[in-house]
């Protein structure tokens, strides 16, 4: 189970147990107290752990923590840009428009068991002259709260979009430190966890992937920087499924997360919560969650013997037992695995306990480890999962085969459940104008979709197109922009969706789109080598708006060697004023399955070639053309993306798709 | 060859002189200080002109480790000079330990008021120091063939990272010695090249210096020396001079069989046939000259750095190029590797006629392509093999475009970034920056003939327009995965064997179809490590199949602590093993070095180098060994190529019975025992004698401490196959002969005693590496 804070229980339900009453008794009770740095008022929260100061007029961040276990040293570097829970957005340059901002500060409670001290500012989206309209007039509320009972510091942040407008919020929180307090190349290490097991970074040693510093295929929601020598640093808690990156940057001087596009509708809110959890007496981490952070060390014999040792400190939450459930598999096939017994844990507490097992027959270098944590509190029992990936005398000495770019092994990513703030009405406003958003996807630029966009261009003022790029790498597919705005998103009429794999969308994305095309916007699905059965889309709510079922499996193109396009359905209206005479060709078509109710307006060698069909609510126009822009034809055909009017098709196309009025007047529907 | 090439060519070898020299007949001491004339000063806090301490009498330049320059330690004016000159530094040294350097010598010998002078490639290493017992240690320079009046002055500059006033460096004596004006001198040998393919005509220069007042009348004699006792008379001619001139005589012969390093020794006889002089130089003859690729071209690490990034993505002017080319002649290298310089790679190497500059590199950098087809054809000039490398993968707009027209012929796009292609597409605006990467790259299916017919068309492309001699594979070569599958999802090779066969069988189709258009185009491949290969047994072997350069990569990765192989003793037997294996299945091994460019320490160097050197290596990266007393090792597997790489040598089970050291566990030897057969068709038995490293792990001994020599070792040597005895023996080595000598590569006969049913050598001793050859 992946870290999922929002939903924890809350704190002071986790205490009655005895011992843990005894162990919070022994720890003295949480303080808060104001100090003033420059003659501007701070607030230092304490407990039996850590000691740390909030300064209001520095961005309201954490501008000094020690960890009293940890060496009680100063972990934050002189400058007014480090500390912990610097707010930012990932809109703005660094350092934007807050580090430097005074917030209004104030304690809110001292009482039971806990301190709180919130601060707080309203953003200008104004930051060094550049405007950011979407995040004016938003409101940050950020609290503190330190237990007397528990190291973790809890920063809650809430942003509320003002009253009257929305807000697009890309929301980064920043903790500049030095772990053990003072940075040092070797030792300073990042853990990030990874489809490809914990990736582990110092300055010095970045490996054969480099620094990677936005890490995009994490799947669960901490990331740590330990001093390796004093064995002492910090893990960063939060929830994994608010997630878009776990940021370091420069392999081992932050831990940054920063979290997914939020779209704000006005006077709505959005809350984000972290920990920062000292750590001390571990030197690597594999897991971290609300109730345990474990480290590890394994070795193997490369025939599939060996040893595993884990090492395990507390967490925000006290647990009384913790089981780990270790199996060893191999990289090629890492289950079921050989299991290596169950790791037993009790009162887990801040100094770290130790437990190891061997195991046999797992296989050769490199393995796998996969772990099922069980952690009881007072509360119900929490089941988590964890794995690493562990090299051994594998080759190149980490996860990553001879072609220096694909990773050796990698896991499956869990999906992140969205939290979206969704308009009251999904709807598309009227009239229309000429708006068009575009994603070009990988020989998209073939089907001519700039020249025939021209072609329908008004000089009226209203006219809008905007392109967001595909691109593709070992780590995924990602798309370069996206109006994750439903305002903007809604101010185009129709979309050009070229070749793209459902990962460069995402989940939110995904549900965008969808709510898009229920809206009433139009849609139009070009073919392609990323397109249709490569896309991985079959069987997404996105999808199944479209009038084309997709096959199932990754590989649906035809090779026609050189069919021409016929005309199904000359009853509509976008194959007017078209020269069919020189015979438009295709060599390579998609090969889909009609829904109940698609139009099959043009085919190729008796399979269609492009499909009409209505979704939703508002019946929004979508048009699948299936052929793709590809391939090489006998000689004198013409390649249909050649072909002399292909481009007023196309136009046409978009005409049709966003209800041009035009073909409205003359009845031509 | 270029009027302006040719001069600059004998600035090279002044600036260089690694690896000809002469043996003068009559060396004079042209200069020489012993300080006695200075002043006892101070010339700053870390230098200063001492007395001698008694008994001894004179005067003393003590340097105390500041770090740094040192000043100025003297200067000398008006020195007519020509060809080979010896700079010879007496000293002693106190405080220092270890094989690392010390004091790196800034020696100059300028023309006029020039102030770029011929610099002399001088270091002091820590185990040639001694607190009580000075050593002369000589540093060889050729400058240029015809006499100048040249001025001299040195200096130095500390090597150590850390200052230490109690290291303590005494210079007794600076001396220079050049041939004296009493006879005549050869002073310079210059063949055209440092390598000729079988049948090409080899052309030498010889320059030649009356600097007496009366006419010379002689001859030359040019003979060509290869493995350990086999000459050739190559050429003879008649020579004349006037008083006090100075004159080139040009010799040529066809280059011939067998494929060896090649000492070109020229000898200087007066009317009545007394030698002179005589006078060595180096070349290669092979049907690949990368099979000689073992001279020391990283040796001077910032020279080398300097030359190669002008052949590398930055730009390069004329005079630069000419810098590179000088360095590789000068160096004697066989061969160099253009590293990712093409425009779209397998898509399209050269770049359209309207594209200069081009976007190379993988994208990364603009490219001239006038400065490589310069450097390419200038390289060829000088006998240097030119190698493409290439990537393997097809990137850029000719890939792009390629792709859309014939999507069929590929397995898989790597990657690809639309908006980076949007940007490239308006390349050709002021304000353009480059991405790191192109914009698209993508693989092709290496089973189908239409894939295989277009590499093959690229790569003769590039050889005929181009003249490039080989291509070096990289990240792919006509490789295919299991479970691959095409466009269409048909799955290309279904088990790891299939996958295996069909890339072996696909890279044999290209290297067919190439050789069909140009015979003599060689291959090169990544991948070559025995962990790379464990499961593709067809592909090595194709690699391998007539004279593949392998690059054994991995090892660059074995200094890791992780690596069960950053221990000497398991480093040893890999490189060595492995390299056998290579050697067996056809191939020319090239094992990368520690770190790619190099270990920590001068210690890890010197070993690598050895172990590398032994396993049969040949390499074009730093990281060769040359320094302290170590001698010229990469000549002296390039000189005596047959004992050290050679195709006949075959690598014995370290259980072998016929050969026999007596001598401690800590000199090496068991398991680096060779057969062959000599270049007279003689059997052979060979034993490598390598005097440990102190340290087994590699990266552990900072100080580059080293074990003292072993003396008196014997070696015996049983019959071969149960007959005969063996009837001749050598000692090989770069280092020394003897403690008190100077590093040179030699093989001296070894006087061979019957011992029992063996032949019995006994090696004086072993400073680092030594290597016995019994001859049957």
């Amino acid at each position: 189970m992946k870290n999922t804070l929002r939903q924890r229980v809350p704190y002071f339900l986790l205490l009655p147990l005895v011992w843990l009453v005894g162990l919070a008794a022994a720890n003295a009770a949480v303080t808060v107290k104001d100090e003033a740095i420059d003659g501007k008022p701070a607030f230092r929260l304490e407990n039996y752990r850590v000691s740390l100061l909030i300064l209001p007029a520095q961005g309201g961040a954490v501008v000094s923590y020690k960890d009293k276990l940890g060496g009680n040293v100063e972990l934050i570097p002189p400058g007014a840009h480090n500390g912990l829970c610097m707010d930012h957005f990932q809109c703005q340059p660094w350092p934007g428009e807050l580090l430097d901002t005074p917030y209004d500060g104030k304690i809110l409670k001292s009482a039971d068991g806990e301190c709180v001290v919130q601060v707080s500012c309203e953003v200008k989206g104004d930051f060094r002259g550049s405007q950011y309209p979407k995040l004016k007039g938003l409101r940050l509320e950020k609290s503190y709260t330190l237990r007397d009972g528990s190291p973790a510091l809890e920063t809650r942040v809430k942003l509320t979009a003002p009253v009257k407008n929305s807000t697009l919020v890309d929301y980064w929180l920043q903790n500049v430190f030095f772990a053990g307090g003072k940075f040092d190349f070797d030792c300073d290490t990042s853990f990030r966890p990874t489809v490809r097991g914990v990736r582990v970074k110092t300055d010095r040693k970045t490996g054969f992937t480099g620094p990677e510093d936005f890490l995009r295929d994490f799947n669960d929601g901490w990331l740590a920087l330990l001093d390796t020598k004093t064995k002492s640093g910090l893990v960063v808690l939060t929830d994994y499924n608010d997630l878009r990156f776990l940021y370091v940057c420069g392999s081992s001087r932050t831990l940054e997360p920063m979290f997914e596009m939020a779209y704000l509708p006005a006077g709505a809110s959005r809350e984000y919560t972290v920990y920062i959890v000292p750590v001390a007496g571990l030197d690597n981490i594999v897991a971290a969650t609300p109730d345990y952070i474990a480290g590890y060390r394994m070795e193997s014999d490369n025939k599939g013997a060996g040893k595993v040792e884990f090492n395990v400190v507390r967490s925000m939450r006290l647990v009384t037992n913790l089981a780990l459930n270790v199996t060893i598999g191999t990289a090629d096939k890492p289950s079921p695995g050989v299991s290596a017994g169950t790791l037993a844990f009790d009162k887990i507490g801040d100094e770290p306990q130790a437990r190891s097992a061997t195991f046999t027959g797992a296989g050769p270098d490199p393995l796998i480890l996969q772990v099922v944590a069980k952690a009881t509190g007072t509360g119900e029992a929490v089941t988590n999962r964890f794995e690493d990936y562990f090299n051994g005398a594998y080759q190149w000495g980490e996860n990553i085969q001879t072609d220096m770019a694909s990773p050796r092994y990698k896991g499956v990513r869990p999906p992140q459940q969205l939290r979206l703030n969704k308009p009251k009405e999904i709807r598309i406003p009227r009239p229309w104008e000429m708006q068009m958003w575009y994603a070009e996807g990988l020989l998209d630029d073939y089907y001519g979709v700039t020249q025939a966009l021209r072609l329908t261009m008004r000089n009226n003022g209203k006219t809008k197109w905007t392109r967001a790029f595909v691109s593709s790498s070992i780590f995924g597919t990602k798309l370069s922009s996206f109006p994750y705005d439903y305002e903007e998103l809604f101010s185009y009429d129709y979309i050009v969706l070229g070749g793209l794999r459902q990962d460069a969308l995402g989940g939110l994305v995904l549900e965008m789109l969808t709510d898009f095309v229920n809206a009433g916007g139009g849609l139009v699905v070009l073919g392609g080598p990323m397109a249709y059965a490569k896309s991985d889309l079959a069987g997404t709510k996105f999808a199944d708006l479209w009038p084309v079922k997709i096959l199932p499996g990754d590989y649906d193109l035809l090779d026609l060697q050189g069919a021409p396009i016929e005309v199904a359905d000359a009853s509509v209206p976008f194959l007017m004023d078209l020269d069919w005479k020189p015979r438009p060709t295709v060599r390579y078509l998609h090969n889909v399955e009609l829904k109940p109710g698609a139009k099959v307006v043009l085919t190729a060698g008796g399979k269609p070639f492009l499909v009409t069909g209505e979704a939703g609510p508002h019946k929004a126009r979508i048009i699948c053309i299936l052929g793709a822009a590809m391939g090489t034809l006998p000689a004198g055909q013409t390649p249909f993306w050649e072909w002399s009017d292909w481009r007023y098709l196309m136009r046409q196309v978009f005409w049709w798709t966003q209800r041009y009025y035009d073909f409205d007047r003359f009845g031509v529907r | 060859m270029r009027t302006e090439l040719k001069r600059n060519l004998c600035l090279a070898m002044a600036v260089f002189g690694l690896t000809a020299g002469g043996a003068q007949a009559e060396t004079a001491t042209v200069w020489s200080t012993d300080f006695s004339s200075e002043k006892v000063r101070d010339l700053n806090p870390s230098a200063k002109i001492v007395a001698a301490p008694a008994p001894a009498t004179g005067k003393l330049l003590m340097l105390s480790n500041g770090g740094g320059r040192t000043p100025a330690w003297c200067a000398a004016k008006e020195l007519r000079l020509a060809g080979p000159v010896t700079v010879a530094v007496r000293l002693r040294g106190k405080g220092f330990a270890g094989v690392g350097p010390v004091l790196n010598f800034n020696g100059y010998f300028r023309v006029g008021k020039n102030y770029w002078g011929v610099e002399i490639p001088g270091t002091v290493y820590g185990t040639q120091l001694d607190e009580t017992k000075a050593m002369t240690i000589s540093f060889n320079i050729l400058l240029a063939p015809q006499p100048e009046s040249y001025s001299f002055d040195i200096s130095g500059q500390w090597a150590l990272k850390e200052t230490n006033s109690a290291q303590t460096i005494w210079i007794e004596r600076i001396e220079i010695m050049a041939n004296g004006p009493a006879a005549s001198f050869i002073s310079r040998v210059e063949p055209d090249k440092t390598s000729y393919r079988l049948g090409q005509t080899a052309k030498v220069a010889v320059a030649v210096v009356n600097p007496t007042a009366t006419p010379f009348k002689g001859s030359l004699t040019l003979t060509e020396l290869f493995d350990l006792e086999e000459k050739t008379d190559a050429a003879t001619g008649a020579v004349e001079l006037a008083p006090g001139e100075a004159k080139e005589f040009n010799f040529s012969w066809k280059a011939k069989l067998p494929e060896a390093g090649r000492e070109l020794r020229v000898t200087l006889l007066d009317a009545g046939k007394k030698v002179l002089d005589t006078y060595t130089d180096f070349y290669g003859i092979a049907k690949d000259p990368s099979y000689l690729n073992t001279m020391a071209g990283g040796v001077i690490a910032p020279v080398w750095n300097n030359r190669y990034n002008c052949s590398y993505v930055g730009p390069a002017s004329y005079a630069q190029t000419l810098g590179f080319i000088q360095f590789n002649k000068a160096m004697r290298l066989q061969r160099f590797e253009y590293f990712s310089w093409s425009y779209n790679e397998l898509a399209q190497f050269m770049p359209p006629k309207d594209e200069e500059p081009y976007l190379g590199n993988e994208g990364i950098w603009w490219q001239s392509f006038k400065k490589f087809k310069n450097q390419v054809r200038m390289l060829k000039e000088i006998g240097v093999t030119p190698i493409s490398y290439v990537n393997g993968g097809l990137w850029g707009p000719e890939a792009y475009k390629l792709y859309q027209k014939h999507p069929e012929w590929f397995l898989a796009v790597g990657s690809f970034d639309m908006e980076w292609r949007a940007k490239y597409e308006r390349r050709n605006e002021f304000e353009f920056m480059q991405n790191k990467t192109p914009f698209f790259y993508c693989y092709f299916n290496p089973v189908l003939p239409e894939a295989r017919r277009y590499v093959a068309d690229q790569l003769i492309g590039i050889a005929k327009e181009m003249g490039f001699e080989g291509a070096r594979w990289d990240v792919w070569n006509m490789s295919v995965s299991p479970g691959q599958k095409d466009m269409f999802g048909k799955e290309v090779a279904k088990t790891a064997e299939e996958a295996d066969r069909l890339t072996a069988e696909s890279l044999a189709a290209v290297k067919a179809l190439v050789a069909k258009e140009v015979p003599e185009f060689t291959w090169g491949y990544n991948y070559g490590g025995p962990e790379e290969v464990e499961k593709t047994p067809l592909i090595i072997a194709e690699k391998c199949r007539g004279g593949g350069w392998i690059l054994d990569e991995i090892t660059c990765t074995y200094q890791e602590k992780t690596s069960p192989f950053h221990y000497w003793d398991a480093y040893r037997d890999r490189i060595v093993g492995w390299g056998d294996h290579i050697r067996q299945l056809g191939g020319i091994y090239n094992p990368f070095p520690f770190r790619r460019g190099g270990a920590l320490y001068t210690i890890d160097h010197l070993y690598e180098g050895i172990f590398r050197l032994i396993g049969g290596a040949r390499s074009y990266m730093p990281g060769e060994f040359n320094a302290g007393a170590a001698g010229k090792q990469g000549l002296m597997a390039f000189r005596y190529s047959d004992v050290f790489f050679g195709w006949s040598l075959r690598l014995q089970p370290a259980t072998q019975t016929l050969v026999k050291v007596t001598a401690p566990d800590t000199l090496w030897w068991k398991s680096m025992v060779l057969l062959g057969t000599g270049a007279n068709g003689r059997p052979r038995a060979i034993v490598h004698l390598v005097n440990s490293p102190p340290v087994n792990e590699v990266e552990e001994n900072p100080q580059s401490l080293v074990r003292p020599p072993v003396k008196d070792v014997v070696v015996n040597c049983g019959p071969q196959n149960g007959k005969k005895l063996p009837v001749k023996a050598w000692v090989i080595s770069a280092e020394p002969a003897t403690p008190d000598a100077e590093p040179a590569v030699t093989a001296t006969v070894l006087p061979l005693t019957r011992h029992g049913n063996t032949a019995q050598v006994t090696v004086p001793w072993v400073l680092y590496w030594k290597t016995v050859v019994f001859e049957y």
